[in-house]
């Protein structure tokens, strides 16, 4: 089993074990995930990467409980992605910002703490019962993080009158607010040009550098994934499958001119590597594509 | 990094949404330019000449414009009197008519099973010819309100039925996500998403079914011979004394009546949607 880590946790932020997906039946049946299995230490930045149909959605849909595993287990935090759900343990930034065009920034990102408040006494329960300690995060200051990612100005905006980017950081804010335990971002960036995307990527670092959650963050980007994360899993499809683990082992914070040295040029091209070498070598059943 | 804040800062500003009541006057004031009036005002002097003419050589087909002013200045309070009548069984028939359709749009929209049950009945309901119904409800229910407001609230039953239906259906899949992953009841998610993603569409129904109740109204006051008020009466009375001024002071005052639902529905379109209104701004 890759683990994500070297030491032992006992209760990782997020475990699969084994887990399957399947979509279709009989001779279309498509493999999205093959009995992957994966554990997640708290407070790890994990980028998945992989090309389209390597099951790296599918992970993420798995583990934010809006799809259940034919087989096998996932695990959030010692329960199941469902309970995590239920106990609001779990936030997620969608690829497009999602935001409800009625209501201002602020409200927008204000709503979900009003939402499901039966998730409260269900998180304490769980976080005595696998942690054996209470926790009690205090309410977060939404003016503050939205001041934090520069949308300070904005806040009593209509969502249709900010642009992509800023969007997409008021979908930041909104998940972060609810201080989730794991936070899944899938492709959140990939609809913004470069430029705003390295800004929103130096924030979403800033945000993660204070709250310090559990951060899955599926990419197509290799430069992306180096750039955030503490670990990179790459995947591939035909079957949906993890390939490989790679911890990339370089200082943080990491600035915008980290990306030209050689060290981190090096993680680039080992994930290209791995990526290009599963593409070529599908591991099992090559006909049933 | 300074360089983007201050791009993203541009793209913020430019949209400056100005307030409610100078939008309003800049709305009067576009307007009031002839460019806007003059075509109309136009097309409908040349209207009233042709009608004014073909009324001099065929008398029988058009009544001559002064005498349906006549008519309206020798007796206001009757036409008063009766349009009151039909256009309070339009109101209470849209009432009833509107509100047994956003229960069931909700219903359909949450209930599959439902879906599957309700749907084809609406649909058949809104293929048959209501102008057919009419009769039989005057044999079932006599001459009273009853026919006239069951006309009325099936006419406008489906259109609003099936565009608040769409209209909860109408979220992003990504919004849906999102709260679903914090496990949003479904009552949360209907109060909070699908009944405002569905405004717009429930007014777009409204702006149909406002103007169409008062059809539903007046079909089913001539449906009863023996009923003795309302305008949809006054026209099948008089058309029969062959009286054809009182017929278009009536149809005249029904289509004012018309303008004047649709005037409210769009007002209150302005007011509730005002969010949207901009969103389309933004995407235009």
């Amino acid at each position: 089993m890759p683990t994500v880590s070297t030491t032992a946790d006992p209760v990782p932020a997020i475990r699969l074990v084994d887990a399957v997906k399947v979509y279709g039946e009989g001779e279309r049946s498509l493999i999205a995930l093959d009995r992957v299995s994966l554990d997640i230490e708290p407070g790890r930045f994990v980028s998945i990467i992989g090309p389209s149909g390597c099951g790296k959605s599918t992970l993420l849909r798995l583990i934010a409980g809006l799809e259940d595993a034919d087989d096998g287990a996932v695990g959030v935090f010692g329960v199941t992605a469902q309970d995590a759900c239920a106990a609001k343990m779990v936030g997620l930034v969608p690829q497009q910002p999602a935001l409800l065009p009625w209501l201002s920034v602020e409200r927008n990102v204000g709503l979900p703490l009003r939402i499901n408040r039966g998730a409260a006494r269900r998180r304490a329960a769980i976080a005595e019962s696998v942690l054996g300690r209470r926790i009690d995060p205090p309410a977060p200051d939404m003016g503050a993080l939205l001041e934090a990612v520069g949308l300070g100005d904005a806040r009593h905006k209509l969502p249709p009158q900010l642009s992509g980017g800023m969007q997409q950081r008021a979908a930041i804010v909104r998940a972060f607010g609810l201080q989730p335990d794991v936070l899944l971002m899938d492709e959140p960036f990939s609809a913004l040009d470069e430029f705003t995307r390295e800004s929103l990527q130096e924030q979403l670092l800033d945000l993660w550098d204070e709250v310090k959650t559990t951060v899955v963050f599926v990419t197509h980007s290799v430069t992306e994934a180096v750039r955030l994360s503490d670990t990179v899993v790459v995947m591939a499809p035909r079957p949906g499958r993890i390939v490989d683990v790679i911890d990339i082992d370089l200082p943080r914070p990491r600035s915008g001119s980290q990306i030209k040295t050689a060290a981190f040029h090096g993680y680039e091209d080992l994930i290209r590597d791995r990526l290009q070498a599963a593409w070529r070598t599908p591991a099992t059943g090559e006909d049933r594509a | 990094m300074t360089a983007i804040r201050a791009r993203d800062a541009v793209a913020s500003t430019t949209p400056q949404r100005s307030s409610a009541p100078s939008r309003r006057r800049g709305r009067l004031a576009a307007a009031a330019h002839p460019r806007i009036w003059l075509p109309f005002t136009v097309l409908l002097a040349v209207l009233l000449v042709l009608w004014e003419r073909t009324s001099v050589d065929m008398p029988f087909l058009l009544p001559p414009l002064a005498s349906i002013g006549e008519t309206l200045a020798n007796d206001p309070m009757y036409y008063v009197e009766n349009a009151w009548i039909t256009l309070q069984e339009a109101l209470l028939g849209l009432l009833i008519g509107v509100a047994v359709a956003l229960l069931l749009a909700v219903a359909i929209s949450e209930v599959r099973l439902l879906r599957r049950a309700i749907m084809p009945v609406a649909v058949v309901l809104n293929v048959t010819p209501l102008v057919a119904i009419a009769p039989a409800l005057v044999v079932a229910f006599g001459f009273g309100p009853e026919p006239k407001l069951i006309v009325t609230a099936l006419i406008v039953f489906f259109p609003v039925l099936i565009n608040v239906a769409s209209g909860l259906r109408s979220v992003p899949a990504a919004v849906l996500q999102f709260y679903t992953v914090i496990r949003a009841s479904r009552l949360e998610m209907l109060w909070h998403v699908r009944v405002p993603y569905a405004l717009p569409y429930l007014f777009a129904g409204l702006k149909i079914v406002f103007p169409l109740s008062i059809v539903g109204a007046v079909v089913a006051e001539m449906s009863a011979p023996g009923a003795a008020e309302g305008l949809g009466t006054v026209i099948s009375l008089a058309s029969s004394n062959n009286r054809l001024a009182v017929v278009y002071a009536s149809i005249l005052v029904l289509a004012l009546m018309g303008s004047l639902l649709l005037a409210v529905v769009t007002g209150l379109e302005r007011r509730a949607l005002h969010w949207h209104e901009s969103a389309a701004r933004g995407n235009a």
